[in-house]
């Protein structure tokens, strides 16, 4: 049964300096995690894993605008009315809902991947908080994997 | 690209004699009690609210005394390629293979797109409910429906004529031919300025008048192929 | 301790004061903007039992208030997104307290543009007809047109400004929701998606923020470009231009800028928030607006110029009743409003202040919206053939209906103040952090720099 040990600290310094003590112990990356109301771009936690919202913009983009062309072009071959005397499958025209679609497309698969990769709007997503982080407190969560890891982590997070 | 409706269907046209034309609006009068077309009353009509789904336009040429006026009666042009088509949102108006131009008044949500972009300015809009007077409201068409409010709607060619024309033609077995159809406001020209048929058919009098010296169609530099022709000896 | 750490310190109980307490003014805001509000729905009612008839609207000019607003609005949304995107992603380190403020413009204005096109239908209860779906009527929409664009277009751009604006609002959602106590806490923790402010998440909002900025630049410029098309795609004269898409484009971010820099001096002046929006804000604004201002008398002049040069019959009706005849007034006045005055006080120094560029802006406001009316409605009174020329004159329900958009946006924007922490609380104190961060680390690498 994993344990996890929090502590609260005043500042950002103070919180990274126990973040790299912590992994020096012997600590992995993942199980350190740092709550700050303001992003702390020094951290080490966040490299740990890679964003694939780009990727998946790009995905949604893609998939956008096959299924644009899709619409567009089946719809309108199945109505199969003349307007204006223009060819039914109009690619100018139809080039420019294409482009709607693959931005909506990329806007929500980026979305989506950002909600998935931040773990937010899922049940029990507050689990393991403490609400001093809002007054600007830097909260530390290590989650130990043995009696051993969490006896270092009291140690270093200054809690006996 | 695709290619367009190729149709063994008449194609619909009309010639207008403008020579001939003596601005006397018979025809005008014809298509309203045809077409069920709205009354607007005297107000309104100044404020731009009357349809007239066929209109006789004066213009004057030089200063009193020496002075001469013109007249164009001026309806929907039927344009083989009509700017307000494309630029409906709901097809309601479109091309039939007939070579009208087609409306759908149950399609039409009312966004007077079609009106905005068309140069003849020959789309009416209903702003709101139509109401006849007496006597007048005991004298509608059966075979053309009224339109209500929030609808646009325009000259149809007199569609219902072409259909039953059409159908006995089909009834006696032969092709359409000239005098089979004939709508309202050419029936009832009295200088026989206007003549309709189908443009398809070489040995049509439109077909042959159209090829006239005189033709020539309004505002052809856009590029719209209406489908009437006026005559003119252009002085 | 430094200048700014005292802010620092101030800055949840500064920016999230107006959320916890209401004031006197805020009720008498809303319920002026509220009534106006009223009063449009009560017109638009009318409007809906009597038909359209009751506008001013004939044969041939069949737009007019409607789509003169429709066009304002859309303007007004590219306050937001699009300046916000842009300042993101240029990396304009003095963004920070603007970017909210401008989000939610964009957000509201679209709220209230994209009504016009379903109000000005002839039969308004129908506008779902323009979606494609399977429907019993056998048919899909015409993709041809230029309001199936729109459609797409403004469906997509407020999409994607409410997810934009929606974004870097979590963080300060949870912000409240630790503040808050009873149903309000419950409230802000469904809003807020469970946000704790780990280093991933904090990574990964920033990184789809950067995303989304990308993104919604160009549907921001396809909106407007769309919305134009839909005079250019015509063959009216005026209409009919090449230039168009970005004439309006320009006149969008124009007016959008101004609608900024209004609404930032009320918030100003309303919340006490002088310390976060300084004059360095309306400064840099107000050079922005200034550029604009010039970009869009470049665009009117080439418009104009190519009209009076080209000297078609048609084109030459048109231009001649804006510049001499009907519509002169209105024209020069639109000139005065958007140039003639703002111009000078934008470009002189001592003249850029805060109520400078307000004044500046009030006037572009009202000369933006003068100018899409002048874009309208004068093609449409003169068509090519002069015996269906024509005159426009609004009734009291356009005119109320025009009233009403100005209170739904005000009231709008009073909500939106009372919920959300108008300056963006995380993405400011970011900003103090990095300005430490570069006070204290640039200092020294200068030296080195120097010492090779």
């Amino acid at each position: 049964m994993p344990n996890r040990v929090h502590a609260i600290f005043d500042s950002v310094p103070k919180a990274l300096a126990a973040q790299a003590e912590l992994l020096r112990e012997g600590f992995e990356r993942k199980a350190i995690t740092l709550l700050s109301n303001e992003p702390i771009h020094q951290s080490e936690e966040a490299g740990g894993s890679r964003s694939h919202i780009g990727s998946f913009a790009i995905l949604g983009g893609i998939l956008g605008a096959t299924s644009a062309v899709l619409l567009t072009v089946i719809t309108t071959k199945r109505v199969g009315v003349v307007t204006g005397g223009m060819p039914i499958v109009s690619p100018w025209a139809f080039g420019i809902i294409a482009f709607e679609l693959t931005m909506l497309g990329a806007i929500l698969f980026s979305l989506a991947c950002m909600l998935y990769e931040s773990g937010l709007g899922r049940r029990g997503a507050l689990k393991n908080y403490d609400s001093s982080v809002s007054e600007g407190k830097i909260v530390i969560f290590a989650d130990c994997s043995s009696d051993l890891l969490v006896e270092k982590a009291e140690r270093v997070l200054g809690k006996g | 690209m695709e290619e367009k409706v190729e149709s063994k269907k008449p194609q619909w046209a009309m010639v207008i004699d403008l020579d001939r034309c003596t601005g006397c609006e018979a025809c005008v009068v014809a298509c309203h009690a045809e077409n069920n077309i709205r009354i607007a009353g005297e107000g309104p009509a100044a404020g731009g609210r009357s349809v007239n789904w066929i209109r006789v336009e004066r213009y004057y040429e030089g200063e009193y005394p020496d002075i001469r006026v013109k007249f164009m009666p001026v309806m929907c042009q039927h344009c083989e390629e009509a700017p307000c088509e494309p630029v409906c949102p709901v097809y309601a108006t479109y091309h039939t293979d007939e070579g009208l131009n087609g409306q759908v008044y149950n399609r039409c949500v009312g966004t007077r797109y079609c009106a905005n972009n068309c140069p003849y300015t020959v789309r009416f809009f209903n702003f709101l409910d139509p109401v006849w007077p007496e006597p007048l409201s005991k004298s509608l068409n059966p075979e053309v429906s009224v339109r209500y409010r929030g609808v646009m709607e325009k000259c149809t060619f007199c569609i219902q004529r072409i259909r039953k024309g059409e159908d006995k033609a089909k009834d006696e077995g032969r092709e359409i031919r000239d005098g089979d159809v004939n709508p309202a406001c050419v029936q009832s020209c009295t200088a026989r300025a206007m003549t309709f048929g189908n443009i398809a058919d070489p040995t049509s009098e439109v077909a042959r008048l159209s090829k006239s010296g005189r033709a020539s169609r309004l505002m052809e530099e856009l590029g719209t192929k209406p489908r009437v022709t006026y005559l003119s000896r252009g002085d | 301790m430094s200048k700014e750490d005292v802010l620092k310190s101030n800055i949840n109980s500064d920016l999230l004061r107006p959320v916890f307490k209401t004031g006197i003014g805020w009720y008498i805001t809303v319920a002026i903007s509220g009534s106006l509000l009223l009063a449009a729905m009560g017109a638009f009612g009318y409007q809906l039992y009597s038909g359209i008839g009751v506008w001013g609207l004939n044969r041939p000019v069949m737009w007019a208030f409607d789509i003169t607003n429709f066009v304002f609005w859309i303007g007004i949304s590219h306050a937001g997104t699009l300046i916000s995107a842009i300042l993101r992603v240029t990396g304009a380190e003095w963004r920070r307290p603007v970017t909210r403020c401008a989000e939610a413009i964009t957000v509201f204005a679209l709220m209230i543009g994209a009504m016009f096109p379903i109000v000005h239908l002839g039969r308004p209860y129908l506008f779902y007809w323009l979606a494609p779906y399977p429907n019993s009527r056998g048919l899909w929409p015409n993709y041809r047109s230029p309001l199936l664009w729109d459609f797409f277009a403004i469906n997509t751009y407020l999409l994607g400004s409410l997810i934009y604006l929606y974004l870097p609002l979590i963080p300060d959602l949870a912000l409240v929701r630790d503040k808050a106590k009873g149903l309000r806490h419950k409230i802000y923790s469904i809003a807020s998606l469970g946000w704790r402010g780990t280093q991933v998440q904090w990574s990964r909002l920033e990184k789809a923020v950067g995303v989304m900025a990308v993104i919604i630049i160009p549907v921001a410029v396809s909106v407007h470009t769309i919305v134009s098309w839909d005079f250019a795609m015509t063959i009216r004269p005026m209409w009919h231009s090449t230039i168009f898409g970005p004439y309006f484009v320009a006149g969008a971010i124009f007016s959008g800028i101004a609608a900024l820099i209004m609404a930032m001096a009320v918030i100003r002046k309303v919340f006490h928030l002088e310390a976060y929006l300084k004059p360095i804000h309306f400064n840099n604004l107000g050079l922005l607006l200034l550029t604009m201002s010039l970009l869009w008398f470049y665009f009117t002049f080439a418009e104009y110029l190519t009209s009076y040069y080209g000297n078609e019959r048609v084109e030459k009706a048109v231009f001649q009743s804006k510049i001499s005849g009907a519509y002169a007034p209105l024209f020069w006045a639109m000139v005065v409003c958007c140039f003639v005055i703002p111009m000078p006080i934008l470009a002189i120094k001592k003249l850029r202040t805060i109520s400078g560029t307000v004044a500046a802006s009030a006037l572009i406001v009202v000369g933006m919206w003068l100018e899409r009316f002048l874009i309208i409605v004068p093609t449409l009174s003169q068509p090519a053939l002069p015996f269906n020329w024509g005159s426009y004159r609004p009734t009291w329900v356009e005119i109320t209906l025009t009233a009403g958009t100005f209170g739904y946006f005000v009231l709008l924007y009073a909500v939106f103040t009372k919920l959300f922490p108008i300056v963006a609380v995380w993405e400011f104190k970011e900003g103090l952090t990095l300005a430490d961060h570069a006070g204290s680390v640039a200092e020294p690498q200068r030296l080195v720099a120097h010492g090779d």
